[in-house]
């Protein structure tokens, strides 16, 4: 895996915005390697959002070079940069352009002037890969947010994208709808061959990637696989990475001399044990 | 949710449902002009029966017609006793000062009255059997040739089309926010004029912060997925003519010969 070319890579790329002092990426260096995942983590403020945007150009850099897909990122790539790289933002309401789930997922076709007859046969095969094909004439509003974000990674899926980036894609989601939208991925990562790149808070989601990168203030402080990463346990909060709700509740409860068992719990474990707990009080 | 829609959409699978939205909406706006040149008992009838035929093609019950009419009946009975009590002519039953009851007078609000219903009628057709997005898709091809007086026609397309997408999602929103402000003690909808007009503050301010948020995001999605305002794009939703659309013209065009056939001459 890690033989593979890189696909994007960021020579000490800096954004500022303004009226803030301090820079939301300073410095950035990394390369991700081609059909690779790589999980972006950091907490919140930390610069992973922008990091996406700048490589789609939706925020401008101070300085530094990118590529994507072996372009440069400037002003006259931007366009067909974009069309390489699919971008799946975090809020489902606010990414669905159009009135239908056929609508929306045509969207970027139109923008790229697919003539119709071609267009109808992208829509449909794009939504028959996410398993949207039986909503096709719905509107936004009868869908759940995990169908919204699956109807956005149908829209990206149609333009037949090199890389996917999750902007914390599936944050908003309940457990059920976020289960739905990363076993989706999975299944067109190795069908479609792509990258993933994935800013998330999900430490299982970023256990399962090949690489993980982390953020602090806009530094990269660490990178390397999953284990390599995990393996600095303590060290990962000190880097200031928002720790799964589960996990901050199990270290306050165990300062305070209430011991659960070891290992990761997700909230619905995390809920059985407090109930248990309260019964035994 | 959906209890302000515009319009009131009542999606079906009937002739009238399929007509294309262009037609319909060019072809309502005909007849209303065309119900005015209605004048007497003959033409009155021609022009009813043929709106009566139009909602029962629709096939929806007609509860949803009277619906649609409900909301104007004042306005219809006061225009109706206005023609009764002011129009004098022919036999003048009774007088008292500016007022009077005359047959012609009786006729005429008759007239005013049918005239009244038809035209509600058909504009409500028009609403229950076209989507918004058809009305919007319609509007914004019918304003094509504007496109040579350089007004931004797909542009003005495209927002419209948004912004009927956004509505059910601010409804939700606004929902959310009352009942948020009610949990800190809000009263809505009692009190004083003003009371009640200061209790909406609360509301609009956290939903125009919210809309601004919306707009924000939806935009770095629309860059990100390719649009740009100055580049040409191809159409995935088109409207198609038929065969029943042509049809639907030649019956307007023999509703319009019958109309000033039997009007007086």
């Amino acid at each position: 895996m890690t033989e593979e070319a890189p696909i994007i890579t960021m020579e000490n790329v800096t954004v500022r915005y303004a009226e803030q002092e301090q820079p939301a990426l300073d410095g950035i260096s990394l390369t991700i390697p081609a059909h690779s995942w790589t999980a972006l983590i950091g907490h919140n403020g930390s610069g992973k959002s922008t990091l996406i945007k700048a490589l789609d150009g939706l925020v401008t850099i101070d300085g530094g070079t990118m590529t994507v897909a072996g372009l440069t990122v400037n002003e006259e790539n931007i366009w067909q940069i974009r069309r390489r790289l699919g971008v799946v933002f975090q809020n489902p309401e606010n990414q669905f352009v159009g009135a239908t789930v056929a609508d929306d997922v045509a969207f970027g076709l139109e923008n790229a002037q697919v003539p119709r007859p071609a267009m109808v046969d992208r829509v449909a095969a794009a939504l028959e890969q996410v398993g949207m094909t039986a909503y096709a004439e719905r509107e936004p509003a009868h869908l759940s947010g995990g169908q919204k974000q699956r109807v956005a990674i149908a829209g990206i899926l149609a333009l037949a994208p090199d890389i996917i980036a999750l902007d914390e894609a599936t944050s908003m989601l309940d457990p059920e709808g976020r289960a739905s939208v990363l076993r989706t991925i999975r299944t067109l990562k190795a069908q479609e061959n792509l990258t993933i790149l994935s800013v998330t808070h999900d430490l299982e989601e970023a256990a399962a990637a090949d690489h993980v990168i982390v953020i602090d203030n806009g530094h990269l402080v660490a990178s390397g696989t999953p284990p390599e990463i995990f393996a600095q346990g303590a060290a990962l909060i000190d880097m200031g990475l928002s720790v799964p709700f589960t996990e901050q509740l199990k270290t306050d409860l165990e300062a305070g001399g209430i011991t659960l068992p070891a290992g990761y719990l997700n909230e619905e474990e995390m809920a059985a044990q407090l109930w248990k707990l309260y019964s035994t009080m | 949710m959906n209890k302000l829609m515009i319009g009131r959409y009542l999606p079906g699978d009937s002739l009238v449902h399929k007509m294309d939205p262009r037609g319909k909406i060019v072809l309502v706006f005909y007849f209303i002009w065309l119900v005015f040149f209605a004048d007497n008992v003959w033409s009155y009838l021609t022009v009813g029966l043929f709106t009566l035929l139009a909602v029962l093609l629709t096939r929806i019950k007609l509860i949803y017609f009277w619906r649609g009419i409900q909301p104007a009946i004042f306005l219809i009975l006061f225009t109706v006793l206005i023609q009764v009590f002011f129009t004098r002519g022919g036999q003048v039953y009774w007088a008292w000062g500016p007022f009077a009851l005359s047959s012609a007078g009786v006729v005429n609000a008759w007239f005013i009255f049918f005239r009244l219903v038809i035209i509600i009628a058909m504009s409500t057709l028009l609403t229950l059997t076209t989507s918004p997005l058809d009305i919007s898709g319609a509007l914004s091809s019918l304003m094509t040739p504007l496109k040579w007086v350089h007004v931004p026609v797909d542009i003005i397309a495209l927002m419209l089309s948004i912004a009927l997408r956004f509505v059910p999602t601010l409804m939700d929103e606004t929902v959310r926010i009352m009942n948020a402000q009610r949990a800190r003690g809000v009263d809505f909808g009692s009190g004083s004029l003003a009371q009640q007009i200061k209790a909406i503050v609360p509301i609009l301010i956290p939903l125009f912060v919210s809309a601004m948020h919306h707009a924000e995001d939806l935009d770095d999605a629309m860059t990100a997925r390719g649009y740009r305002t100055d580049a040409p794009r191809t159409a995935f939703r088109v409207i198609q003519w038929h065969q029943r659309d042509t049809l639907s013209v030649v019956a307007f065009a023999a509703l319009t010969a019958v109309v000033f056939l039997v009007r007086m001459p």
